[in-house]
């Protein structure tokens, strides 16, 4: 039976917008952009949950709710039904041992001053501090070895190593603490495609060593049709499409998805005209007014009256599949079948 | 296209080029980052060049207009440009070129731009600095290429500054730019790498059409062998400082003879089963300056023998396809072919 | 946990020191300054020892050794090789003292604007909010007066409060707080400019994801990243805190009488000038400049030296 480890419920997140009109003597009132709005999403224990999604749709904002580094406006998250996203900074110690992220650029993600083995060891001496120093060491360097990386490297300083192996001392630092829950944003687009070969391998080998379970922020669609269970597509700060992996790369159901699956490149298949969306993702764009109705009503071919006034919820088509479309429950609800 | 062997002048006639790091400390060797690249680019072709970082294929395309940031320096070889020796040229000669022949679209848009300028005085420097015509003339020229790159409302975007647009609307502008004097040659260093996977799409559908249109040869630098598939028309293949492989873009992926390219797109995940392990390439791409006489990709490759480690690969020229390989040295073919596989 | 950070430190300096050694030796000014600098620190950390007479030992001095001018001159005496001044006390011995009172004052007050800079700095960029709002208002505040003036102001109120006498024993101590407090803004504004750039990097998210509490951020992980601007500002520092004493002590306001020092020296011996002992002024502004220029040609040097463009060349 499976089990939710992570429970997200209606979250609303919004940040003011510096002035965005050019002319300074202007006394503009700040605007808001609404980074989450509304999203909902549950992860399953031992589970790879993949959320792809653009620039400016809310993924690096979502991670830092999720991992507490900031706190949400509305909407809950909850780690084994126990609430954390109100938690003082005391109390959220001990999910912070448990929940643990790996960061997109492997290059600032480690201190340039911190030798490998500082950065390992660190951690593991903050949380435990009755651990000796040996013990501490050994420990790093048998995560080090875990991760694929040779012992040599644990005094070398991170501009001396490759971004691959930049990117697995960065998986072994989020290890170091024994977490069941990794969080990664981006993990792979800042290597090179046979770098991320081993990563997602390495990834893979990982969550059957170590029963983990992995939210994984990206937009290279390969990728995540190799690594994920379920996949939850993400636009203007919402979810627009949960599915399982078949399920969402053959049939998928929400313009956006239909869109990004047609312009993501394959090498050999050329791509097709079909499902183009006209202009460009929101991209900071505030609003002195929030705007009624589907984010993407703009852009998308489909878009209906109701598109204009009320935004599409998420309702599931088959068990294993939510779209959040309201063209898409149109048609579902007359009851044809639309094969795309 | 046009092939190869029966081009007529080439555009760009790159010989032999080798490039390399001076090193600050006269005891300590020079780094060698390209190491004999040499290839052609005839009039209207779409031409990739790929490879992953640290193979030097960026190097490559600023040591073609010589526009280097760091010590790096051409020691050897020659880069023929519309007849000239590009090496050769004077720095004011060179900057004739640079812009007004040779236009350039550089990876990220939010930094290539000047944050502080509005569009329209950054592309009317631009205009201005190498033609001789009047203010409201240049204007007319930018606004038209702003509409070929179809900005919609270009009066209005011009006179907004690059934080107002977004990055796949500024990638556009630099695409403008790079267009305002009708250059002959385009190089777009990882165009795309910055921007949305939508967004890409777009922006790489737009350079084909432009390059098509007006004639311009496009060289499109990429690390993404999936996007470049149908983006060019010929293909070249950087390993750790040399091109190891290239030909016709289709011909290429369907039938790729060097290991190196055999590898890369083995490891693409499309080419795996879901939840199987991916292929990866053992080991790591070495830097330059640490290889002696022999292939560069010997230490990672399945096939190698003692040849790969003892002599570098002679490039083999068929039809097509050139491919620096000892596996199609014809003396070794006949060895080889009960091990090799395609 | 601290002999890991140690070993790692230890090495890390070990590297930047190769680096840093070698960019010294092709660079023949700054080394020529630094062995300047380096020897006129030696100099003054052993002067008891070194110097040949004791400018404040009373009984050495003899009315009938005053005015003699260096010893390579006419009427030249060779126990005091660069002369004696107006009371008879060799020149040399002063100057040694005097170099030795400049260093002391200028280490000590630059480590005060150091560690308040630094600390104020490292809140105001780390927090945000009203702290950074305060503090800043603050340096903004301390910068409107000029530190100059504020010295002048507050030594010559704690003389006349305190009298001669004790004056005279914490003339040192006091105007080592006054410059060390002085110049505290320039360190905290660099720092906050760096750390909020810092800030935003990856690593300390992930420092803060592993649970770290701030001022172990602040300090382990966020300073170390900081820390050349502030080298090369404490080094230039050190520069302005020995002029802005030698002004002081010209002026009569710094160094108390039995205190050595270059710019009492320099004011003592203008009214000397006139007469053509040219000497007892001149000898130790020749030495002022030297410390001041060696001192500054080594932190221009620094300077470049620390770029981060040059750091972290790829091996």
């Amino acid at each position: 039976m499976t089990q939710t480890l992570l429970s997200i419920n209606n979250l609303y997140k919004t940040y003011q917008a510096p002035n965005q009109n050019g002319a300074w003597w202007g006394l503009q009132k700040s605007s808001y952009i609404s980074a989450i709005d509304g999203l909902t999403l549950n992860i399953n224990r031992g589970e790879t949950l993949c959320v792809v999604g653009e620039s400016g749709c809310g993924k690096s904002t979502l991670a830092r709710l999720v991992m507490g580094l900031e706190k949400p406006d509305a909407g809950t998250i909850s780690y084994q039904n126990t609430e954390i996203s109100s938690l003082s900074a005391k109390a959220r110690m001990s999910y912070r041992k448990r929940m643990q992220m790996v960061f997109q650029d492997p290059y600032t993600a480690l201190n340039p001053r911190h030798t490998v083995l500082h950065a390992l060891v660190d951690p593991l001496l903050y949380q435990q501090p009755n651990l000796n120093r040996q013990q501490a060491i050994d420990q790093a360097m048998a995560q080090l070895l875990a991760v694929g990386i040779d012992p040599v490297l644990a005094q070398r300083f991170p501009h001396q190593l490759s971004g691959g192996q930049r990117q697995r001392v960065n998986i072994a630092r989020a290890l170091m603490v024994e977490p069941e829950f990794i969080v990664a944003d981006e993990p792979l687009s800042a290597l090179d495609v046979s770098i991320q070969a081993q990563i997602l391998n390495l990834l893979a080998q990982l969550q059957a060593q170590q029963q983990l379970t992995y939210l994984i922020f990206s937009h290279n669609l390969a990728a995540v049709e190799h690594m994920a269970d379920r996949v939850a597509v993400m636009y203007a700060g919402r979810v627009c499409e949960i599915a399982s992996r078949e399920q969402l790369f053959s049939r998928p159901q929400h313009p956006y998805t239909q869109a990004l699956l047609a312009a993501s490149p394959q090498i050999y298949t050329a791509p097709t005209k079909h499902h183009r969306l006209v202009g460009d993702v929101p991209n900071r764009i505030p609003l002195s007014h929030l705007q009624q109705g589907c984010s993407l009503q703009d852009r998308c071919p489909q878009a209906i009256e109701t598109c204009r006034h009320q935004t599409p919820k998420l309702v599931p088509l088959t068990t294993q599949h939510a779209v959040a479309c309201h063209h898409v429950q149109q048609t579902s609800s007359q009851g044809n079948d639309h094969e795309h | 296209m046009t092939e190869l062997s029966s081009a007529p002048v080439a555009l760009l006639s790159v010989t032999d080029l080798h490039v390399n790091f001076t090193s600050r400390w006269p005891q300590e060797p020079n780094i060698d980052v390209l190491r004999g690249v040499s290839f052609q680019l005839h009039r209207g072709e779409r031409v990739a060049l790929v490879g992953e970082s640290g193979a030097g294929k960026s190097l490559l395309a600023t040591s073609i207009i010589q526009l280097f940031d760091t010590s790096a320096r051409i020691r050897h070889g020659s880069v023929e440009f519309e007849g000239q020796d590009l090496t050769q040229l004077k720095p004011k000669q060179l900057r004739q070129v640079r812009g007004r022949r040779i236009g350039m679209v550089f990876q990220d848009p939010m930094t290539n731009l000047n944050p502080s300028l509005t569009l329209e005085q950054q592309l009317l420097q631009c205009i201005l600095s190498h033609r001789k015509i009047s203010r409201a003339e240049a204007r007319l020229v930018a606004l038209h290429k702003l509409r070929q790159v179809h900005i919609p409302a270009p009066e209005t975007r011009m006179r907004q500054y690059p934080h107002q647009l977004s990055a796949g609307q500024l990638q556009r502008v630099t695409i403008a730019m790079a267009l305002a004097l009708e250059p002959a040659l385009i190089i777009a260093d990882e165009p795309t790498s910055a921007l949305d996977v939508t967004m890409q799409a777009e922006i790489i559908s737009l350079l084909t059409h432009l390059c098509h249109n007006n004639g311009v040869t496009l060289l499109l630098i990429s690390h993404d062998l999936s996007l470049v598939a149908h983006a060019s028309d010929r293909c070249l293949i950087m390993y750790a400082g040399q091109i190891v492989e290239q030909g016709q873009t289709k011909s290429l992926i369907n039938d790729a003879q060097h290991p190196y390219t055999q590898n890369l797109i083995r490891a693409l995940p499309q080419m795996s089963q879901p939840g199987k392990t991916l292929y990866q390439i053992p080991g790591q791409m070495p830097l330059g300056h640490e290889l002696g006489t022999q292939c560069a990709f010997a230490n990672r490759c399945q096939h190698a023998f003692e040849d790969c480690w003892t002599q570098q690969p002679v490039t083999s020229i068929t039809h097509d396809r050139e491919v620096s390989c000892h596996l199609l040295n014809p003396a070794t073919v006949a060895i080889q072919s009960a091990e090799s596989e395609p | 946990m601290n002999a890991t950070q140690y070993h790692g430190h230890h090495i890390w300096r070990r590297f930047r020191r190769q680096q840093l050694w070698r960019q010294l030796k092709a660079n023949k000014v700054a080394l020529v300054s630094s062995a300047i600098l380096l020897l006129l620190s030696l100099v003054a950390l052993f002067t008891p020892w070194l110097s040949p007479f004791d400018p404040a030992n009373l009984q050495q001095q003899n009315i009938m050794d005053a005015e003699l001018p260096p010893a390579w001159q006419e009427y030249g005496d060779r126990r005091f090789l660069l002369g004696t001044d107006g009371l008879g006390r060799d020149l040399l011995s002063s100057l040694m003292y005097g170099i030795r009172t400049s260093l002391w004052v200028g280490f000590w007050a630059v480590l005060l604007q150091l560690t308040l800079g630094t600390a104020l700095g490292l809140c105001a960029g780390y927090f945000g909010g009203w702290i950074d709002r305060i503090i800043m208002r603050l340096a903004d505040f301390q910068l409107t007066f000029s530190s100059l003036m504020l010295a002048i102001l507050v030594l010559a109120i704690t003389r006349a409060a305190m009298g001669a006498q004790d004056y005279h024993l914490w003339s040192p101590w006091l105007l080592i707080l006054v410059l060390g407090v002085a110049d505290w803004p320039q360190y905290a504004r660099t720092l906050r400019a760096n750390v909020l750039a810092e800030k935003h990097k990856d690593y300390v998210a992930a420092a803060q994801v592993l649970g770290y509490r701030s001022r172990h951020i602040m300090v382990v992980q966020i300073l170390p990243n900081t820390l050349s601007p502030l080298l090369v500002i404490a080094t230039l520092q050190i520069a302005h805190v020995i002029l802005a004493e030698a002004a002081l002590s010209f002026l009569g306001i710094g160094m108390s009488y039995g205190n050595p020092s270059l710019g009492g020296m320099i004011g003592f011996g203008f009214e000397y000038m006139l007469s053509g002992l040219w000497w007892i002024a001149l000898i130790p502004g020749f030495a002022l400049v030297l410390l001041l220029l060696s001192i500054n040609l080594v932190a221009d040097w620094l300077r470049d030296a620390l770029d981060p463009k040059n750091i972290g060349q790829r091996q």
